[in-house]
């Protein structure tokens, strides 16, 4: 049986990183005694796969993952029994069954993120979004295993909103995410930085979200239509 | 108290999980409802700390008691101790992120001479006075066990006692007489005094030690009438009736031994003379193979590891090794769990065993000779021959291994350049066992490691009395055996130990009172983590001896007299001092001491009576 679940992490655990992550899902189904497939081949690994890494600092609502098992479950079930094996910080949400053949980590292209910030006291957030928004290109230098690259994320950023008071703020942000064009909070940060002359700093980073399009929609990976 | 631990703290820090907490198993309970708190302390970083095991048996011992809630404290990485400074954040506890510096104990163990600049670091982080004589009624008591315990003179003046020998019996022993203390609401003095009088508790503070004019000790005696003259150590009598944890704590970053460790017995039969380990842990006691097969699946089940290891100083002398394999196997098997077999002897049954447990490719396979020459092994008492090594090797490479470590020691007591020179051609030998191997058989690409550590004389061995090599004298013969090597096959590989820290850990393994004057003055001078490479600062510890007036070659390099008193020689690990000797005389004149199944040597450990000792018929000699 293939399950799509989406799954939260909170404060108590986003320093931890992906690989920590998968492994912490590989122990518990463990513990719950859900038996999850193997690949084949010389090192097996089990079949749980993950939509988009999460980095070090990151909480979240809306992270999701496939996984395939040996038997069959009821969904509320497979939740109860995993969630009462995974650690305080982290929580299955839902959970469907998945009969198609594509994968979780392949329809991801956009994510919602919440990310607090502080500035000096006199900042309009106004017109940092109509700075931003009204741009036409953001560059910004992305690592790559080659070397700095300039990048345009301004393409990527599909919405943008915000709040600021007493020296502290947030951006709600939609950006593009996924296995191209992937925009971390970090970056977006960086680019908005190149646009105002005022200096922000990034005091904290909340996955609201991660969506697929479908026609003109963003939709959550367990909408129907992906499974 | 909890710490403020901000997201910008831990954002700026390597690995901030290791400050964080949190884990699967983490024992949570509510510090109002508990009468003591207990910080076990870890003097090293959060991932070498949670591979140890002795940590998680006494926090499973500990935190079975409803009075007590045993919390873990690691040492701070370098950058997180920075920011600990600088923003006056106190060591803290990872359960509760509460300060420590008002906790009932902080309990440190000692596994390695290195890691003491960490434990004065960690007192100083915690905000406790680091002398032991300027803590007052409102400080934690500062206690602390492990192997170094047994000698714990160097540290005696930072720490309040010690609990000799094994700790999970004695620990609650002194958790109970310090709630009768604390409820009496007498003097920090009269705690000390009362614990002084279970068995395996030493005090430091209550013994005087004296000084001859040669610098060696005079005497060391008791201030007291009812402290006892000599400690004796403290063991578990029955290792299948002693609690044991199945629920430990899984990290979520991974740590140096990061899978379930079950214990099979403690002890060794063995007794080979430069090994400590094989000395202070006697009686050998094992655990039933059922016992052990119910704490697997137990762990397994309450863990989610995906690898166990087994646990003991020599897996082979198991009595029941083949069933009991056979049947975790089984286990391991069913659930898709890697088994980890070290410390095996290699013969046809281990490598079958070992192609069994590791379904992927076939890893390095280890092996120690520990000396180069059949003479030197028989001076040590490996207890293996020429002809055991070269057979092993040969059933290896037709097994279709082909990565080779080889462990050795140079410096061993009568070493002389032909036994430095033999662990070349013992190198040589086994290369060419292994070109000597049918092509179809062996696997292609060999790799011959050979590693070489400078041997550290220990406290309750046949060799505490011996000198240790100088740095010159350990330079030259890695030179010699270097240069044997370069001009020997490309297979090999050489690996040397720093000379510089096997001398500070032999003066610290077997260093009176005194060097703890140094080791203040390292720590002062900025020396912590000094057991790791780039931390460790020989010209400022050269610094701090000379600022001390201490010598070093004094600990380290001198050859004792039988009739010296040892810093060590109030305490009492269950092996006789004139066994010791003993052994010490047949080692230099090359003589070999059967194992302790084959014939009981008469060591002492008798008076345990229990383990191996339980029914021998020889006795032996009662300490």
């Amino acid at each position: 049986m293939n399950i799509r679940f989406q799954f939260k992490r909170g404060e108590e655990l986003k320093f931890i990183s992906h690989l920590e992550i998968m492994r912490v899902f590989e122990r518990a189904f463990k513990r719950a005694s859900i038996q999850v497939t193997h690949s084949q081949g010389f090192n097996p690994r089990p079949n749980i796969v993950f939509a988009l890494p999460m980095p070090v600092g990151l909480s979240s609502d809306g992270e999701f993952a496939d996984v395939e098992l040996e038997k069959t479950y009821e969904l509320s079930d497979f939740i109860e029994k995993i969630n009462s094996h995974l650690p305080e910080g982290i929580k299955v949400v839902d959970a469907k069954e998945k009969t198609t053949k594509t994968k979780v980590m392949g329809i991801v292209n956009a994510a919602r993120y919440r990310i607090d910030f502080e500035a000096p006291k006199n900042t309009e957030i106004n017109e940092i979004i109509s700075n931003v928004l009204t741009k036409k290109k953001i560059i910004v230098l992305k690592k790559t295993k080659r070397g700095e690259n300039e990048f345009d994320i301004r393409p990527l950023v599909y919405e943008l909103s915000g709040d600021f008071a007493e020296g502290t703020g947030f951006f709600n942000v939609l950006l593009g995410a996924g296995q191209n064009d992937n925009v971390r909070p970090e970056l977006f940060i960086e680019g908005v930085q190149g646009c105002i002359d005022i200096p922000i700093e990034m005091l904290k980073m909340h996955r609201i979200m991660l969506y697929s399009s479908s026609g003109n929609l963003w939709l959550p990976l367990l909408d129907k239509r992906f499974l | 108290m909890k710490v403020n631990l901000s997201d910008k703290i831990l954002m700026s820090v390597e690995k901030p999980a290791r400050y964080t907490g949190g884990e699967w198993n983490m024992v949570v309970k509510d510090p109002g409802t508990v009468d003591i708190r207990f910080a076990f302390c870890f003097p090293d970083v959060y991932d070498v700390g949670m591979s140890h095991l002795g940590m998680k048996i006494l926090y499973h011992v500990l935190n079975k008691r409803d009075d007590t809630y045993c919390e873990r404290v690691f040492a701070p990485w370098i950058d997180m101790e920075k920011v600990m400074r600088h923003e006056n954040i106190p060591l803290f506890a990872l359960e509760t992120k509460d300060r420590i510096d008002k906790f009932d104990f902080l309990g440190f163990t000692l596994q390695y001479e290195m890691s003491y600049t960490n434990v004065l670091n960690m007192l100083d982080l915690a905000g406790l006075p680091i002398l032991a004589s300027e803590r007052d009624k409102t400080h934690p008591f500062v206690i602390a066990g492990g192997p170094c315990a047994c000698n714990p003179e160097p540290i005696a003046e930072f720490i309040d006692f010690f609990a000799i020998g094994e700790g999970e019996e004695v620990i609650l022993e002194i958790l109970d007489v310090y709630k009768e203390w604390k409820s009496s609401n007498a003097e920090r003095q009269d705690f000390l005094k009362r614990v002084a009088k279970i068995p395996g508790v030493y005090v430091p503070s209550l013994y005087n030690v004296s000084y001859k004019e040669d610098n060696t000790i005079s005497k060391i005696e008791p201030l007291h009438p009812d402290v006892p003259q000599t400690v004796d150590k403290r063991i578990v009598s029955d290792l299948d009736e002693v609690d044991f944890p199945e629920d430990i704590i899984v990290p979520f970053i991974g740590t140096v031994h990061d899978r379930i460790m079950l214990e099979m017995f403690r002890g060794c039969i063995r007794g080979c003379r430069f090994c400590q380990a094989g000395f202070i842990y006697r009686p050998v006691r094992e655990k039933s193979p059922e016992v052990l097969l119910s704490q697997a699946k137990g762990a397994i089940e309450k863990t989610g590891y995906e690898e166990i290891s087994l646990l003991s100083l020599s897996t082979s002398d198991y009595l029941c090794l083949t069933d009991f394999t056979e049947q975790l196997l089984k286990l391991t098997e069913e659930r898709k769990i890697n088994l980890s077999l070290p410390s095996l002897r290699i013969d046809n049954f281990s490598l079958d065993l070992m192609e069994k447990a590791q379904k992927v490719r076939k890893s390095g396979l280890t092996f120690a000779p520990e000396a180069g020459t059949q003479r030197l092994r028989d001076v040590i008492n490996k207890g293996i021959t020429h002809e055991d090594i070269t057979s092993s090797m040969q059933l290896a490479f037709e097994g279709g291994w082909n990565n080779i470590k080889l462990y050795f020691m140079m410096g061993l007591p009568t070493e002389t350049t032909e036994d430095v020179e033999g662990i070349a051609n013992l190198a040589n030998e086994i290369v060419s066992i292994y070109y000597g191997t049918p092509k179809e058989k062996r696997a292609k690409g060999l790799k011959v490691t050979v590693s070489a550590a400078c041997f550290v004389p220990k406290p309750f061995t046949p060799f505490q009395w011996f000198g240790q090599d100088t740095i010159d004298k350990f330079h030259d013969k890695q030179k010699i055996l270097k240069s044997k090597l370069s001009k020997a096959s490309r297979n090999i590989t050489y690996n040397w130990h720093d000379a510089r820290v096997s001398l500070l850990e032999a003066v610290f393994a077997r260093g009176d009172r005194r060097v703890g004057k140094v080791l203040l003055k390292a720590w002062e001078n900025g020396c912590k983590f000094d057991g790791w490479n780039e931390y460790f600062n020989y010209d400022v510890w050269m610094k701090s001896f000379n600022e001390e007036g201490i010598e070093p070659a004094f600990y380290a390099n001198r050859e004792r007299n039988f009739d010296e008193v040892l810093p060590w020689s109030h305490l009492n690990m269950g092996v006789s001092e004139r066994f010791l000797q003993r052994e010490r005389e047949r080692a230099y004149k090359g003589i070999t001491t059967p194992n302790c199944r084959v014939q009981c040597t008469g060591c002492g450990s008798a008076v345990f009576d229990t383990g191996i000792c339980k029914d021998c018929s020889i006795g032996g000699e009662k300490a």
